[in-house]
């Protein structure tokens, strides 16, 4: 019995690697998991959460995402346009869902390359959101699933097809107050794991790991601004015995103007009237 | 339609029930007819009550009405009783009766009526019942007439005894009418009408005894007697007064009752016309004036001598005043010696008296003692009193024209005395009130102290506060500084009206606090963040709240710190709270158009105007 256990475990294994090396065209995984050099970026994001009905809400996200390159140091240059938007649905005050689609701008960063300079990047996501309270902080669990059409910057690319699944766990501690209000000093540590799937995805599903630190500032109930730097990692698609590694630095911008007429907006807090 | 209204006119209507007649209230029933909308009573008339259970209970008044009526005119024989029972709730049956003893007095009057007069015999009697039986005859009278003149002779019996007398044919008392008491007789001797003497006891007293005189006719009433009064001295007329004359006039007053009573239903005359024939001393038009002029000069004189010696304010400043006690002694002396036998004569000339008595005689009457002086008695040995045109009195005259002199000249003192004393009480009574006035003032801006005391030195109305106090002290102290004058007393009523603004203003201001974190509650809303997953408080409108805050609240504080007097208190105190209310008001109206025009303004003013406010003028 623990003969034959162990047998399958090789045909297991054997059968995953030929898989394997079969979709990745003749790609080897490396004896020991390769760490590419870290590369550093400058993302900024605003994020609008507009809000239209009582329960409805238009997620309005923009992101500019710089990448260093060796002729730009630092800052770096354009390296995607993000956008993203969604209709939420606020079930509660803790609990609220999106649906919507995201339109990605990616530009071409590798100086060397004559292939096309901008790609679209398609997606459509829904994610659920679940806040509470803990002592005089809030944590938040996040989950989110995108459908991801992408393709490469060289000419003959096709789109390919694949899922991302993602979790992000966060939690802002308020530091001048006891609570989460205006005039408030938040630190904001959070993890995201993104997850992938796909007919293109064979070595590495562990798309990225997300650790971040926030320091954020919120300025009225509607604004509130934000900054920190994120360490990520995560398999490349190419080969998931290489890991890419970067460094970002991101600004925040959240703003929540709310467009309803006067008349529509009282009670403000009541949603389970 | 016409003939029927007119025979419905005439138709008669018997109303039978429960009827009010003045004091009595009982079951009638009679008839009458309605003429041009006047109730003409016809037929025979009746109205009674009695009531057993108020018999057994306590006391019953029981009276009987019995009588007819032509053409609204009583005419008939008439039966009126009136009784007073009480019962000993004794019964016994006898035949086919239950039968109850009673105690108390019954009135009586039987006689006939023509067209209203009384005619024939009449008789009125009081009686006192006890265990249902007649024990005494307190009043008898029995008294023929013809078509209502009394004729031949008269009974009339009281408790004085028994007045037994006669008349005329015309009605006139002739010849001795003599009351026999129990223990003297007294006689009124007439002819034809003309009282000649009166005798009782041993004493004779003339009465008309002059033969060249006009005589009058009239009836032997209440004026007889004061005309009668004014012939005899005080003590003779004393002596008269128990004997005939009361029982005459005891008579009058019962057939009064049956008047009354009479002529409530329809015309009637129903009095004891006896008469007599008196001198007749007519007065001259000028006298007339005369006698008007003392009668109205003396009502006034009256009302101001009852006002003065009522008044208590007076009564308490005499005690401290001497010369306000010399005025009011002479006010009591004018009351005694001018005011009462004024009172007299203006009681006769209202009667009409005084055609029948001579001139002298009434002065002597009034004035037994002698006429007043101009010199009027204080009880201060040494002083007297004299009004300032005394000289122009005199009141040695013709009677009618002194009496009109010192009436006029009683009045002219009072007058003068009632500048003075009134001056006094005023001036008495101003001092008084400076004193209670002052009193408050200072109340006030103590109170105003401690208010300020009360609000912490740090708190952004302190100043304000202390400057309001300030001034509210120095006005205080500008006016005790100042002399004693006529204009005092308003001052000090000013004064006082405007310390009590301006412990307003401070309250107002003092509370500023307060209604700050009112009006930032009430513009507060509560707003879900998504981003952050919670409530928080979201301050609204905020260009409105900081207009209050940072420009309208300083400016209405410092307003109150520069040039501040009463009028300007008044206005902020209308403000303070206009402003308040109107915050108040604009949280809940549409008010993007004002927000954006704020944006610029600074203006104190101008932004009160905005707020629909009125601005405050600055000089």
């Amino acid at each position: 019995m623990k003969r034959l256990a162990k047998n399958s475990c090789w045909v297991i294994a054997l059968m995953l690697f030929s898989f394997i090396g079969t979709a990745q065209d003749e790609e080897v995984l490396p004896s020991e998991s390769k760490f590419k050099d870290p590369k550093t970026k400058i993302w900024f994001n605003t994020y609008g959460n507009i809000r239209i009905s009582k329960r409805l809400f238009w997620d309005a996200q923009t992101h500019f995402r710089f990448e260093e390159t060796e002729d730009t140091p630092f800052i770096g240059q354009i390296a995607q346009i993000y956008n993203r938007h969604a209709i939420g649905y606020i079930y509660s005050k803790k609990v609220n869902f999106s649906l919507g689609g995201v339109l990605r701008v990616n530009f071409n960063t590798d100086e060397d390359s004559d292939d096309r300079p901008v790609v679209p990047e398609f997606r459509i996501w829904h994610q659920y959101q679940f806040a509470m309270p803990l002592y005089n902080s809030m944590i938040y669990h996040r989950l989110r699933i995108e459908h991801r059409w992408t393709k490469d910057f060289a000419d003959d690319s096709e789109y390919i097809f694949r899922n991302r699944w993602r979790y992000m766990f966060r939690a802002k501690v308020p530091l001048n107050n006891h609570k989460l209000v205006p005039k408030t000093l938040y630190v904001s540590p959070e993890a995201e794991l993104i997850m992938q799937s796909g007919k293109a995805v064979v070595a590495s599903p562990m798309e990225d790991l997300r650790l971040t630190t926030t320091l954020g500032y919120i300025l009225t109930p509607r604004l509130t601004v934000a900054g920190g730097l994120m360490y990520s990692q995560g398999q490349t698609l190419e080969n998931g015995g290489i890991y890419k590694q970067s460094w970002t630095m991101r600004f925040h911008v959240y703003f929540s103007p709310d467009i309803r007429k006067v008349k529509n907006k009282l009670p403000e807090i009541h949603f389970d009237d | 339609m016409l003939i029927s209204i007119s025979l419905y006119g005439q138709e008669t209507i018997r109303y039978t029930g429960p009827f009010q007649l003045g004091n009595y209230v009982g079951e009638v029933d009679f008839s009458y007819r309605l003429v041009d909308g006047d109730t003409l009573l016809t037929g025979p008339f009746s109205m009674k009550r009695s009531n057993l259970d108020a018999l057994l209970d306590q006391k019953d008044k029981t009276f009987s009405f019995t009588g007819s009526f032509t053409d609204g005119f009583p005419n008939g024989g008439w039966n009126f009783q009136f009784g007073e029972f009480e019962s000993d709730q004794k019964t016994e049956v006898v035949g086919y009766q239950y039968r109850v003893n009673v105690n108390g007095i019954q009135k009586a009057a039987t006689g006939n009526i023509k067209m209203g007069k009384p005619d024939g015999s009449w008789s009125i009697s009081e009686e006192l019942i006890e265990n249902s039986e007649v024990k005494e005859t307190i009043f008898n009278s029995q008294i023929t007439y013809a078509d209502g003149i009394p004729q031949q002779s008269f009974r009339i019996e009281g408790r004085q005894g028994t007045l037994v007398g006669r008349f005329l044919r015309n009605g006139h008392a002739h010849d001795d009418w003599t009351l026999y008491g129990d223990d003297h007789t007294e006689t009124w001797s007439f002819s034809d009408g003309i009282l000649n003497t009166i005798s009782k006891k041993n004493s004779n007293f003339p009465i008309f005894q002059s033969n060249n005189r006009d005589f009058r006719t009239i009836n032997l009433d209440e004026r007889f007697v004061k005309i009668l009064k004014l012939q005899l001295t005080e003590e003779h007329f004393q002596n008269v007064q128990p004997g005939i004359n009361e029982l005459l006039t005891e008579n009058a007053v019962r057939y009064k009752q049956l008047n009354t009573i009479l002529s409530q239903l329809g015309e009637s005359q129903f009095m004891p016309v006896f008469k007599v024939r008196v001198p007749y001393y007519p007065m001259s038009s000028l006298e007339q004036v005369q006698a008007n002029s003392m009668s109205e000069d003396y009502l006034q004189a009256d009302k101001i001598a009852q006002g003065l010696l009522d008044n208590s304010q007076l009564n308490l400043l005499r005690r401290s005043d001497s010369e306000a006690q010399f005025l009011y002694s002479v006010v009591q002396n004018i009351h005694n010696t001018f005011l009462a036998p004024l009172k007299k004569a203006a009681q006769y000339q209202k009667h009409e008296v005084l055609d029948y008595v001579e001139g002298d005689v009434l002065m002597k009457r009034l004035f037994p003692a002698g006429r007043p002086t101009t010199t009027i008695q204080s009880d201060e040995a040494n002083r007297t009193f004299q009004a300032s045109n005394a000289s122009d009195f005199n009141f040695y005259v013709k009677p009618m024209e002194s009496l009109a002199n010192i009436s006029a000249y009683a009045k002219q003192c009072l007058d003068e005395i009632a500048a003075v004393l009134y001056d006094k009480v005023e001036n008495e009574q101003r001092q008084q009130e400076i004193i209670a006035l002052e009193e408050q003032m200072i109340k006030d801006v103590t109170r105003l102290n401690q208010l300020v005391d009360t609000v912490g030195t740090t708190n952004f109305t302190i100043d304000a506060l202390r400057h309001i106090t300030s001034t509210a002290e120095s006005q205080l102290n500008t006016y005790s500084k100042k002399e004693q004058s006529n204009e005092k007393l308003t001052e000090a009523k000013q004064l006082v009206d405007c310390i009590a603004i301006y412990e307003k203003l401070a309250l107002h201001i003092s509370e500023l606090p307060m209604k700050d974190e009112e009006i930032k509650k009430v513009f507060t809303d509560a707003v879900w963040n998504p981003f952050m997953a919670n409530v928080m408080d979201e301050e609204i409108k905020k260009r409105i709240t900081s207009a209050y805050r940072t420009i309208l609240i300083p400016f209405l504080l410092e307003q109150s710190q520069t040039d501040l007097d009463c009028e300007k208190a008044i206005k902020l105190n209308q403000l303070l709270p206009d402003l308040h209310k109107r915050m108040l008001e604009l949280r809940e109206e549409d008010t993007s158009k004002l927000e954006r025009k704020l944006r610029k303004e600074k203006n104190p003013n101008a932004i009160l105007e905005l707020f629909n406010l009125q601005p405050l003028d600055i000089n």
